[in-house]
């Protein structure tokens, strides 16, 4: 299992990773709300021609659902654009200039001129039936550990509305991730074993975060893995969210076409063909579970077939945990829109006794290892249901098909559709194409984000500790901290702010934060005009009244500049009103002293200069 | 170099399958039509487009011939001869939209064959004829295109039909519903008009709602007339049948742009069920009814709509003219008083109308508001208006006001027209309006 180059197996990434600007087809805010939804409405889809007169598999087979659609919309994040109910403005300038300068680090070729496409997606997730995206490079290459891998093409596209319900017939989706920008990041398959694709998946993912302008937190990253063994097929497996499985995403699904391969010789050797699984017919066998103890079938409609000489082959292991019975479930689940089935490999099992098998076995003319596959429906859905059990079953005589499948959280996958042909774009009517200009990549240029290690070295010289270079190095803060280290301010106190303070006033709920208010509050600090440990309070306050100015915040705080000299007045004071203490105490008094001094002149001065200034003034008392 | 002589340079053509040397990468694809002439347009195997500047070529490689760039045959399902017949007449718009590659813009390229082919679920309720007679937009329409509309209603109707599905661009979709109205004296089938704001190429159209329902409304009701089917909120849930006289497009884009002014929706359409409530009992029915048809419409009318700064040019303009609507501020006003020195050319403006009418031309004033009427006896100046010949257009829509004087113009003498232009003939105007009429929101209709 482990000799990777034996089985052949080859693996490409497709990554895509959100974009931390507005939304790329409308100018709404790229946020993603939790309260309720403000309007909610119903639509539906259909599949249609693409330019080339094809329709396109997946599409088609999505509307074969009949599915309705349930939107939920929100006054502030989603629009009339979202809604399908206006055309799109054109493309986010902060969205393109990050893919551009994505495509620039990684040495891709740029296109002179992109055309927004419209991809067909026919699932409902986008209300339009298409998303939208935009080819804007094409090779390229990320540098691995020990190989380099080539990079097949970038494209900037909106990401798709956020599935929240399914049940029969119905989706519900909400329309606030619709139309956040992502970058579609796709590798040649030049990956060969699952370590390669780990390392690749995070290659990638410190490219995209190095431009400040990914976003951050589940769901933002979403890896598909398009993977295949020398005797199986190309199969993708959609949303793979969390990185550190991706490696157990590919072993299993090499595990998987290793084992249908398998199958498929044990199923040549039993010498089952498709004219043996094609004579069977539907048995009704409601009558047998009329009185069952089994839960979900006692009375209701159940029907039935046999699947010729294929007794222990549903039952087999393809997956840890999942059987090729399974399998067959989860394409009835896609296809038929059904729960699932039940197979005689699992049997006995859901109370279902020795003599209703033994019944359901006869009713199906099941003889020798012949098999049953029965499920709960009315007629009409089961023979769907089951006519889709025999199609799979024909298929395991070729071994793998070329499919989508869902990552599930184990690490196992599950069928989804079948692969989207090339036939599903055609260009969006709506928009124009848009021209890049070789000028503008040369200013973009000059704007290219440090290499990691280049930042590594930067913030280090700029005396930062190590804790706090490892936290900014791939933060989204750290375009904006090196434009603060050009403007002089003290890195340690920036870096500090930022990642921690910042982070802070975010848990308490802070949100009018912007960069110019930290700038500011920074270069106060800078000038002496408010110490250090009131940052954070001063951020906090002025979050809270941003129509006002700094100046008037601090008034406020009561941590305004201090004239000069009158920091020295007040410790004399302090140490005059303690004359007493001081005779007694002589240097010790210092402690004392200290907490008067720090409750009057707390954000006025920083607590060094107090305990300097204090220890000053004992030192001349004493000597007296 | 441009396109063209590149194209001819390598011997290639839009079709070609292509490899194409840019800096270090390949590029392979399909010529595809590129609407500027220093780019070269591919489409790739994954079907995306992509533009490569002419002169940033280094290499190019015919591959041989790619998909030809076309459409697919429309394969139409077996008529059941014995459902009611519908004819399907197509003048354009989006409803009909498909991808131009050469401008980069949807155009009206879909036949009739098509649309029918792309819906066959239409078969299931009616046995449809397709008729092909334009491919326009309705920003385009003139009187005479009207005057074919209503020629080829009439061929149909003498040929049999059931009913007809008229489908047109929005944009003027309940300007022609109107003229329709007017043009049929009486009719003896239901004529539906439809459009839709999202084009047909795309899964999120609401053109096949708005053709099923028209034709379950067609096929089981006993509805004879004009009437607009449209999308009544922003779902996929119920079409709303609007009266062809009293219905405006009140939205730029979306689905349920149509809404009634100073009526209500003669019925819904429930799109999953085919359930039809009518909310208006008062229709026209099918029973008893002729074939009436004046086609005629008066070249000579125009439409002038009232604003701030008026100058007597805009009235002078129309000299000549047979007949004019004007869209009036509020209840029916414009600047006609002189109260100082900057409002002494409203003087002028008056001078200019008076002169308009008694050249012959018949004024009919309209509201802006839309919702509500003219009332000519409120204030001294609408008095005046009425003195000077200026007739009420009522609760009439400005554009309907417009196809009705035009219609009448063509079609009576003068002082017939001045009689009937205040009267209702076809549901364009209505006595009383009911409280709940005005809700232009998204869920009447």
């Amino acid at each position: 299992m482990d000799d990777w180059k034996k089985i052949g197996l080859m693996a490409g990434l497709e990554c895509h990773q959100q974009l931390d600007t507005g939304k790329l087809f409308c100018r709404c805010p790229s946020v993603l709300r939790e309260d309720k939804p403000d309007i909610t409405f119903k639509r539906k889809l259909r599949a249609v021609a693409s330019e080339l007169g094809e329709f396109d598999r997946a599409a088609l087979e999505a509307f074969g659902k009949g599915q309705t659609y349930i939107y939920q919309a929100y006054e502030g994040c989603t629009c009339l654009i979202e809604a399908d109910e206006e055309p799109p403005k054109p493309a986010d300038k902060e969205a393109l200039e990050t893919i551009l300068k994505v495509a620039l680090m990684s040495k891709a070729q740029i296109v002179d001129e992109a055309f927004v496409m419209r991809k067909a997606v026919i699932d409902g997730s986008n209300t339009s039936g298409f998303q939208k995206t935009m080819l804007v490079a094409i090779g390229g290459e990320l540098e691995l550990s020990n190989k380099k891998v080539g990079i097949l093409t970038m494209a900037l596209e909106e990401d798709a509305a956020r599935p929240m319900e399914k049940s029969q017939g119905e989706i519900v989706y909400r329309l606030d991730r619709l139309g956040i920008p992502l970058i579609e990041l796709a590798t040649a398959p030049d990956l060969k074993t699952p370590e390669e694709v780990k390392e690749c998946a995070q290659k990638i993912g410190e490219l995209f975060r190095r431009t400040c302008r990914a976003k951050r937190g589940l769901g933002s990253i979403r890896q598909d893995v398009n993977i295949s063994i020398a005797k199986g097929a190309r199969v993708e497996i959609k949303g793979v969210q969390d990185l550190s499985l991706i490696d157990e995403y590919v072993r299993r699904e090499a595990q998987r076409q290793l084992s249908l391969v398998e199958l498929k010789e044990e199923m040549r050797k039993r010498k089952i063909g498709e004219k043996e699984l094609d004579d069977f017919e539907v048995a009704d066998l409601g009558q047998i579970f009329a009185g069952s103890e089994c839960k979900f079938l006692k009375g209701k409609p159940v029907f039935g077939i046999k699947l010729y000489k294929m007794q222990g082959l549903l039952g087999k292991e393809i997956q840890p945990g999942r059987r090729f019975g399974t399998e067959l479930a989860s394409y009835v689940k896609a296809k038929a829109g059904l729960k699932g089935i039940v197979h005689s490999d699992e049997l006995p099992a859901y109370e279902i006794s020795e003599r209703e098998i033994e019944q359901v076995r006869h009713k199906c003319d099941c003889i020798m290892n012949d098999a049953f596959v029965l499920v709960q429906a009315e007629r009409e859905k089961a023979e769907k249901a089951l006519k889709v059990v025999v199609e799979r079953s024909k298929q395991a005589l070729i071994g793998v098909p070329e499919e989508t499948r869902d990552a599930l959280e184990d690490a196992n996958t599950e069928y989804s559709r079948p692969l989207p042909g090339a036939a599903r774009m055609y260009p969006e009517t709506d928009l124009e194409p848009v021209k890049i200009e070789e000028k503008h990549l040369k200013e973009l240029k000059k704007e290219l984000p440090l290499t990691v290690s280049e930042r590594e070295k930067l913030y280090k010289e700029k005396g930062l500790s190590t804790n706090l270079v490892s936290g900014m190095r791939l933060s989204n803060y750290a375009c904006f901290f090196e434009h603060l280290l050009k403007k002089g301010v003290s890195a340690t106190t920036a870096a500090t702010l930022l990642l921690e303070g910042v982070k802070q006033l975010s848990r308490e709920g802070a949100t009018g934060i912007r960069n110019e208010m930290v700038e500011e509050i920074l270069l106060a600090e800078k000038k002496g005009e408010i110490t250090k440990d009131v940052l954070v309070n001063a951020l906090r306050e002025w979050s809270k009244q941003p129509e006002k100015s700094l100046a008037e915040v601090l008034k406020e705080l009561k941590v305004e500049k201090v004239e000069e000299g009158t920091v020295e007045k007040v410790i004399a004071g302090i140490v005059e009103k303690n004359s007493k203490l001081v005779k007694e105490k002589g240097m010790h008094a210092l402690g004392a002293l200290m907490g008067d001094a720090m409750k009057e002149l707390r954000g006025k001065v920083d607590g060094g200069t107090i305990s300097k200034l204090l220890k000053q003034e004992l030192e001349k008392k004493v000597k007296k | 170099m441009d396109l063209k002589s590149f194209l001819k340079k390598h011997s290639l053509k839009e079709g070609s399958l292509v490899e194409v040397k840019k800096g270090t990468s390949l590029l392979k694809g399909t010529i595809v039509p590129s609407s500027d002439s220093g780019i070269l347009v591919l489409k790739l195997g994954s079907g995306y487009n992509v533009g490569v500047k002419l002169d940033e070529i280094k290499e190019v490689k015919k591959q041989g011939q790619g998909k030809a760039v076309g459409k697919a045959k429309p394969v139409l399902p077996k008529a059941n001869q014995s459902l009611p017949k519908i004819s399907l007449i197509h003048t354009g718009g989006t409803i009909a939209a498909r991808v131009d590659y050469a401008r980069g813009a949807v155009s009206w390229h879909t036949t009739p064959e098509d649309l029918l082919s792309m819906y066959p679920e239409l078969f299931e309720i009616c046995n449809p004829k397709a008729v092909l007679l334009k491919s326009m937009a309705s920003e385009d329409f003139r009187f005479k295109h009207f005057e074919a509309m209503a020629k080829a209603i009439e061929k149909e109707i003498k040929g049999g039909a059931d009913g007809i599905i008229l489908s047109m661009g929005t944009d003027n979709l309940a300007v022609a519903s109107a003229a329709m109205a007017f043009i049929f004296e009486s009719i003896p089938i239901p004529v539906i008009v439809i459009g839709s704001q999202r084009s047909s190429d795309r899964g999120s159209s609401d053109a096949f709602m708005n053709l099923i329902c028209g034709a379950r409304f067609a096929t089981k009701t006993d509805f004879a007339g004009i009437a607009i089917c449209m999308h009544g909120s922003t779902q996929d849930d119920k079409c709303a049948i609007l009266p062809a006289c009293k219905t405006k497009k009140l939205h730029a884009s979306r689905r349920d742009a149509f809404k009634p002014v100073n009526a209500k929706p003669i019925a819904k359409v429930d799109f999953t069920s085919g359930n039809i409530e009518f909310l208006e009992k008062n229709y026209l029915k099918k029973s008893e009814r002729k074939l009436i048809a004046k086609t005629k419409m008066e070249e000579k009318t125009g439409f002038l709509k009232v604003n701030v700064n008026m100058v007597p040019e805009q009235i002078e303009a129309f000299k000549g003219f047979k007949g004019l609507v004007i869209e009036g501020t509020g209840l029916g006003h414009m600047p006609l008083d002189t109260t100082d020195e900057a409002t002494e050319i409203h003087k002028k403006i008056k001078k200019e109308l008076q002169k308009l009418i008694d050249l012959g031309c018949v004024v009919a004033m309209t509201s802006t508001c839309l919702f509500g009427r003219v009332q000519m006896h409120v204030y001294s100046k609408q008095v005046e208006l009425t003195k000077m010949g200026v007739l009420p257009g009522e609760d009439m829509l400005p554009e309907t006001a417009f196809v009705k004087l035009a219609w009448l113009l063509g079609n009576y003498p003068k002082e017939k027209v001045k009689e009937l232009m205040p009267k209702n003939l076809r549901g364009e105007i209505s006595e009383r309006n009911e409280i709940g009429e005005f809700e232009p929101g998204p869920e009447n209709g």
